[in-house]
């Protein structure tokens, strides 16, 4: 026997899923919405499916995935808007099984659902070209903040970390024991370095790319 | 006719029209329609990739992460749909 949860803010949504899995030999726990989701969070383990429907939060959808597939080993099928190839993608790199849009018949998603339960990728037929462009952009931008990032020194790399968790100048050079003149020409190299216009641009490449609490080991 | 490799960066040939898609392939034909290629989905969205400046190992990497399957028979079966295209004349190498 199956034990799902499923997790929408669609009333809807949510009963016809609980009814479905019903039929199919199967049980279903909801949650109304993500908020509540996450304070679930502990018992993700507990299930062997999960229904996520991406639509009416405003709840980070992608490092919800990641959350969760950290969590359990559970497939996770996420429901989102037609069209939405960077959501799709975002949420495929981040550990989910599958995505199908919502406006598909319920025979359509039953069948989704199954499918991801065998361990298939599921990917709505119209989108995988806009898939697959959209997570070879994702891998060159990735790409790309990885090359400005291996350009730094260790000692910019020290910086970028400090500037990431907002550290000023002064405390850079406190931290550093450095001169105030010497962490302002450090910091203008990491921004020159980066291509980014600010120590918050800077901020967020490194949050963005994984950069904020990396190693500044490396090349120097 | 100028072959496939890794590093080629396959172009959709501007005149092939797309005639929607069906429940199983989509029909792409010339502009002047005299002759029309029935594509799957997988061969229609890696026609769609053909843009000139994406490469057949960035597609491969891509299909790769979606499915999650033995990456030397993915790239295999790629490169054999690429070369399908390329032998129908909808995308050319250069």
């Amino acid at each position: 026997m199956t034990r799902a949860l499923v997790i929408s803010a669609d009333d809807w949504l949510r009963t016809s899923l609980q009814e479905a899995l019903r039929a199919h030999d199967g049980i279903a726990d909801t949650v109304d919405g993500m908020a509540l989701a996450s304070a679930a969070a502990d018992r993700l383990v507990d299930y062997d499916l999960l229904i996520l429907d991406s639509t009416g939060t405003d709840v980070p959808v992608g490092s919800w995935c990641a959350d969760a597939a950290d969590r359990c080993s559970a497939p996770l099928l996420v429901l989102g808007d037609d069209g939405d190839a960077e959501l799709l993608s975002e949420c495929l790199e981040a550990g989910a099984t599958g995505f199908q849009t919502k406006a598909i018949g319920f025979g359509e998603l039953t069948a989704a659902i199954a499918a991801v339960q065998r361990g298939e990728a599921v990917v709505p037929r119209r989108m995988l070209g806009a898939l697959l462009g959209s997570l070879i952009e994702r891998r060159r931008r990735d790409d790309d903040a990885t090359t400005r990032y291996d350009s730094l020194t260790r000692r910019e790399r020290e910086i970028l970390q400090l500037i990431a968790h907002g550290q000023d100048r002064s405390a850079i050079a406190d931290r550093l024991v450095i001169s105030p003149e010497t962490a302002r020409t450090h910091i203008q190299n990491v921004l020159t370095k980066l291509d980014v216009h600010s120590r918050i641009d800077a901020a967020r490449f490194a949050h963005d790319h994984g950069f904020a609490d990396a190693p500044p080991g490396g090349i120097s | 006719m100028t072959s496939l490799s890794l590093t080629s960066r396959p172009l959709r040939r501007a005149d092939v029209r797309v005639h929607g898609s069906g429940d199983v392939s989509a029909v792409l034909t010339d502009s002047d329609g005299s002759a029309a290629f029935e594509l799957n989905d997988t061969a229609l969205a890696l026609w769609e990739l053909c843009d000139g400046r994406t490469s057949v190992a960035e597609m491969i990497g891509a299909v790769t992460m979606i499915f999650a399957e033995e990456p030397a028979s993915l790239e295999h079966d790629i490169l054999a749909a690429l070369d399908k295209l390329l032998q129908d004349g909808l995308i050319v190498v250069t």
